[in-house]
């Protein structure tokens, strides 16, 4: 049953993202991205990560592909409307995009065990309550260094595109 | 008697689709009587009775990037701030601390951008 | 295969209740501002004119699509489904009773759930506004995406201090913990109770914050270009949305499907009334205080708006978080607990005071 569902979200997601790459129009592409990103939530539900996919939609198709549309709005219509569809002259994204590939493949593959034991997790779980307590639990213990440094990292995002704003209006 | 395991969430779909049939057939079942007559005074764009003229695809300002940006960067510490509030009272003082450590550090953003007009709209 | 078949059977039950009431507060609104106005609102379609909903539904089937020849008519057709889907799916979450039966989907993470489900209903009006090819739909859509993403940070916020109080992500349990603690959170979260309003208002995308239809500068703003049953789509999925709203505000602060004072042991006469009416009634409420201050206050302007949004709520909903956390970690009682509601009505009184000194200057310039 949920084999079954595992693919057809997949499949969702693979044909949309082809279609980010394939289609002329922008905005058509964002679109396609928002169907891409919704069917990866789905596929972190099936995964018990419901925590990680409600964030997947608020952060990503919320906040994300907001900026996008605006980003687009900000090009001249020319630009806008219709993109070549392949950048063939472009080795450079084709490069990038096999290393980060291989990179995931690597990573998968050699620390197949990154997301810990199963039976420890849902001890936590029924201990704290559920997926989004036991995160809350680790993030503000064990990883307290990390939150503290996506202060700064949201921080510095802010400040960047204020001053890129301010310079570009004025 | 009810659902269980991964099947909880099958409700969503049903939702999604029955919508989707009632959206869909609200706008489809007037079809049946209701006028079809489309020229092209009637299908031009709206332009206060005006000629249309020029693209509508046009370039906006930056400003509407700008509240994009700091949407994104709050959006994210609103999920952290979700995650905190339901296990804070658990950890103790230690979560409370660095949660006040991370809203100040949030809030010299805002205040920069803030400080620099960056939330004022001007026209 | 039984429990499937509730589960299809408890969604129709949802959604249709979900339109009826949708349907009973465009009769309301203009019946409440009618009165407002000295006026009688509609007297000819039945009693008081009860049925005129039904009509309006009946004359706008009638009515001919228009899809603008420059237009991406696929996309353009596609707007208002999405819409309405988006509107109806926050609803799979909310608990409309204690018991199993009132509840579709039982998660963990419901709020979230639900702010992110809402926070979807951004693309129909990128949708419609975009596939419309036309000026002002256009910037109607920019102007009411711009407006919802700065309105639902003070709305995603302002919730943080009820899940302080309640400590569960689950709709379930908020009201629940209100039921135990005996009081409802809006006593002990007035700022944030203020904040989710006024916010809410504006993420509805009604008056006095409702940019993206300013029919002065924008006709009708992001829907410009659609007729008939398709527009009446989007006038539906707005009064859904107020539904949600109403509903998210009742269940975080207003104690849900309880009764009034639910620890008050001689008012149990009131629990012969089922809980999803009490639900609903207080949903309405919210509905009854959106037409009030559409029939009250003048639209705002777009400067103000932003001001309003980024530069008051968004400060307060983020004082208000401390002074939560502060009120439950020293578990504050007697004399403190006084002093922390002093502090919180005297922010409050401050804040307002200062936005409406801003606001009168701004008018003045």
């Amino acid at each position: 049953m949920s084999y079954i569902f595992f693919i057809i979200f997949s499949l969702i997601a693979i044909v949309s993202a082809i279609r980010v790459v394939c289609t002329k129009q922008l905005v058509h592409a964002i679109l396609w991205l928002v169907v891409t990103f919704l069917s990866t939530a789905c596929l972190f539900v099936m995964l018990h990560a419901e925590f990680l996919a409600a964030v997947q939609v608020l952060v990503y198709t919320g906040a994300i592909i907001i900026l996008y549309v605006f980003a687009i709005m900000l090009t001249t219509p020319k630009e806008a409307k219709t993109i070549p569809q392949f950048y063939v002259r472009k080795i450079m994204p084709i490069v990038l995009g096999v290393l980060f590939f291989f990179q995931l493949a690597v990573m998968v593959l050699t620390r197949f065990d990154f997301i810990g034991k199963k039976g420890d997790l849902v001890a936590m779980m029924s201990k704290w309550g559920g997926n989004a307590e036991v995160l809350g639990k680790f993030l503000y213990t064990d990883y307290i260094l990390p939150f503290e440094l996506v202060s700064i990292i949201l921080l510095v995002a802010i400040i960047g595109a204020v001053v890129l704003a301010i310079r570009r209006s004025s | 008697m009810q659902l269980s395991g991964i099947s909880i969430y099958i409700p969503i779909l049903f939702f999604i689709v029955f919508s989707g049939i009632v959206a869909k057939l609200m706008l489809s079942l007037g079809r049946i009587w209701r006028p079809q007559n489309q020229y092209s005074e009637k299908t031009s764009p709206y332009e206060c009775g005006m000629e249309p003229e020029g693209e509508a695809w046009e370039r906006v300002v930056p400003r509407y990037y700008i509240y994009a940006m700091l949407f994104l960067a709050f959006d994210v510490e609103a999920l952290f701030l979700f995650v905190w509030a339901i296990v804070f009272d658990r950890i103790g003082m230690f979560a409370f601390i660095e949660m006040i450590l991370f809203i100040a550090i949030l809030l010299v953003g805002l205040f920069y951008a803030w400080a620099k007009g960056a939330l004022d709209w001007r026209y | 295969m039984i429990p499937v078949l509730i589960a299809i059977f408890k969604v129709i039950v949802v959604f249709s209740v979900l339109i009826g009431v949708a349907a009973v507060i465009t009769y309301m609104e203009r019946k409440v501002l009618g009165r407002m106005q000295v006026r009688h609102g509609h007297m000819r379609v039945g009693w008081h004119g009860i049925l005129q909903p039904i009509a309006d539904a009946i004359k706008l089937m009638g009515k001919e699509i228009i899809v603008p020849e420059k237009a991406d008519r696929k996309l353009f057709l596609l707007a208002p489904v999405i819409t309405m889907i988006c509107a109806a799916i926050p609803f799979a979450a909310i608990p409309w009773g204690a018991e199993q039966i009132y509840r579709i989907i039982d998660i963990n993470i419901g709020l979230i759930y639900i702010l992110a489900a809402s926070s979807l209903g951004v693309f129909g009006v990128v949708i419609a506004g975009w596939a419309s090819n036309s000026k002002y739909p256009l910037m109607g859509a920019l102007r009411g995406v711009s407006q919802t993403i700065s309105y639902e940070l003070p709305l995603v916020l302002s919730l943080v201090g009820p899940l302080m109080l309640a400590g569960s992500l689950n709709m379930w349990k908020m009201v629940n913990s209100q039921q135990t603690g005996g009081t409802w959170f809006v006593f002990l979260q007035p700022i944030a109770f203020i904040c989710f309003l006024l916010a809410g208002t504006a993420e509805t995308q009604r008056l006095p914050f409702d940019m993206l239809e300013d029919e002065g500068s924008l006709v009708t703003g992001f829907y410009t270009e659609y007729s008939g049953m398709a527009f009446s789509i989007f006038a539906l999925a707005e009064y859904i949305n107020i539904i949600l709203i109403g509903v998210v505000a009742a269940i975080a602060f207003m104690g849900g499907w309880l009764r009034p004072f639910p620890s008050v042991a001689f008012l149990s006469f009131l629990d012969v009334v089922p809980p999803f009416i009490w639900l609903l009634s207080k949903s309405l409420l919210f509905a009854f205080f959106v037409i009030w201050l559409r029939g009250t206050l003048p639209r705002v302007r777009y400067d103000q708006l932003m001001y309003f949004g980024w530069k008051v709520l968004l400060p307060l909903t983020l004082l208000n978080i401390l002074l939560t956390g502060f009120y439950k970690m020293f578990h504050l009682s007697g004399g403190m607990l006084l002093v922390y509601y002093a502090a919180t009505l005297i922010t409050t009184v401050i804040c307002l005071a200062f936005c409406t000194k801003r606001f009168y200057k701004f008018q003045q310039a």
